[in-house]
């Protein structure tokens, strides 16, 4: 209440703020993943310092309720990611981990590991497999990561992305695992044709396609600083879209800032509340444009909507018709607490 | 924008009266042009089916998000996530159990 009338004297409005704050240490990996979004390898140097991290911590808002640390692989950072989840403990922060488990092959470097983090403060962490990563990573380090870490009493999950002719499923895995009655630990999605994907995968097929996508939950609630020291207002699942960057050369001072500015900003205003799908849709009724039938993802309908020139090149048009509508929208829901 | 944002903080006050919030509930776009905030009809349909059953500003803040998005929101088609469309992120934003 107090910030918010603060807001109102100044004459800033307070809308979505961030709950999530990513932040990918790395885009190094040990893994060549076929569908990897960052297109990550162990010959990538994409990676953020330390003190810079530390610094990006110390400067996040109180509306922040998790930090997240994910790549490429955080765990190549070494005891250095022991103190970047400290700092981000110390300031009140959950925090989480994201990781492919390479490390899992002995028990007891599973312990150690695992052990440095939870006297770091870690809450969380996220094991990405599936198929893809079964290539580089097999079921036996994730099972050990697994249940190592549940014994240490962090919540845990695994990723996993699926296409329609996959083998592991989210049953398969929660039945290898051991666990019980249901499988809610395990959180599966379709493949999405991003990063490198979009040249290895391009003859998946997908679950399923989807006619009508959703909103997208993640930009501006959720954003990331890249490991290319970008500040993103998403996950930056497509990096490498102007329109999603906040910052391109990011500095902790200008965070809230950057931040604040966004939240204005019409066009992230609209892909939260609607989604990419629905300014496809938009861009297609009113310009008369073909927008692709099969998108598999928002991820997907992003990269549709800002990287096919066709398309894109309407964006400014449906903000400058559209824009002021979707604000409105927003400050509306803002005032009935239901954004 | 300092004198959009100052409507919608008038709106918002009006709001705690209970007479105007039920005019709200009727006409959302009459009211809120009173205060000099244009609403689409389209939105305004999905916001009356959303407040339908609600009394006070309150009692619409106390639903949270889930008000607007089950009653009114956006379409929500099984994307094959049962999670809304995202990607599996490599972590970040995905709630662990929903």
């Amino acid at each position: 209440m107090l910030r918010s009338l603060i807001l109102f004297f100044l004459g800033v409005s307070d809308m979505i703020k961030p709950t999530h704050f990513a932040i990918h240490v790395t885009y190094a990996c040990p893994l060549v993943c076929a569908h990897c979004c960052f297109s990550s390898t162990p010959e990538n140097t994409d990676s953020l310092h330390i003190d810079h991290i530390i610094e990006t911590i110390n400067a996040l808002d109180s509306s922040i309720k998790m930090v997240g640390f994910t790549g490429g692989e955080p765990f190549l950072l070494g005891k250095k990611l022991n103190d970047i989840v400290r700092a981000a403990s110390n300031k009140g922060f959950t925090t989480r981990v994201i990781t492919s488990a390479y490390f899992g092959k002995h028990d007891f470097i599973v312990k150690k590991k695992l052990m440095d983090l939870y006297h770091s403060g870690l809450n969380e962490l996220t094991i990405s497999w599936d198929e893809y990563h079964k290539k580089f990573i097999p079921f036996e380090y994730i099972y050990s990561v697994f249940w190592t870490a549940k014994q240490l009493g962090f919540t845990v999950s695994i990723n996993m992305v699926k296409e329609k002719n996959s083998v592991w499923t989210k049953e398969k895995l929660g039945r290898e695992l051991g666990l019980r009655d249901n499988y809610d630990e395990i959180i599966e999605s379709n493949l999405n044709l991003n990063g490198r994907a979009e040249i290895e995968l391009h003859d998946a097929i997908p679950i399923e396609s989807v006619g009508k996508l959703t909103p997208c939950s993640y930009v501006l609630a959720g954003p990331t600083l890249s490991a290319k020291n970008k500040l993103l207002a998403c996950c930056g699942v497509i990096p490498e879209t102007s329109a999603l960057i906040l910052d391109h050369d990011f500095k902790s001072e200008n965070l809230n800032q950057r931040l604040q500015e966004a939240s204005n900003n019409p066009l992230l205003n609209w892909l939260h509340q609607y989604g990419p799908y629905d300014i496809l849709q938009w861009i297609s009724l009113h310009y008369n444009v073909d927008i692709p039938k099969n998108i598999n993802g928002n991820c997907e309908a992003c990269r549709v909507l800002f990287h096919t020139p066709d398309i894109a090149c309407h964006i400014q048009n449906a903000i400058n018709d559209r824009g002021l509508e979707v604000m409105n929208e927003v400050n509306i829901l803002n005032i009935l607490d239901w954004l | 924008m300092n004198t959009l944002n100052q409507s919608f903080q008038r709106l918002r006050h009006a709001l705690q009266d209970e007479n105007i919030f039920r005019s709200f509930q009727s006409d959302p776009i009459a009211l809120s042009a009173k205060y000099g905030v244009e609403l689409t009809p389209e939105f305004a349909k999905k916001l009356k089916l959303g407040l339908q059953n609600i009394n006070t500003l309150e009692h619409a803040q106390l639903l949270g998000k889930s008000g607007f998005r089950m009653e009114c929101g956006p379409e929500q088609p099984d994307d094959g996530t049962g999670r809304g469309g995202g990607y599996a992120l490599p972590g970040i934003g995905m709630p662990i159990v929903d």
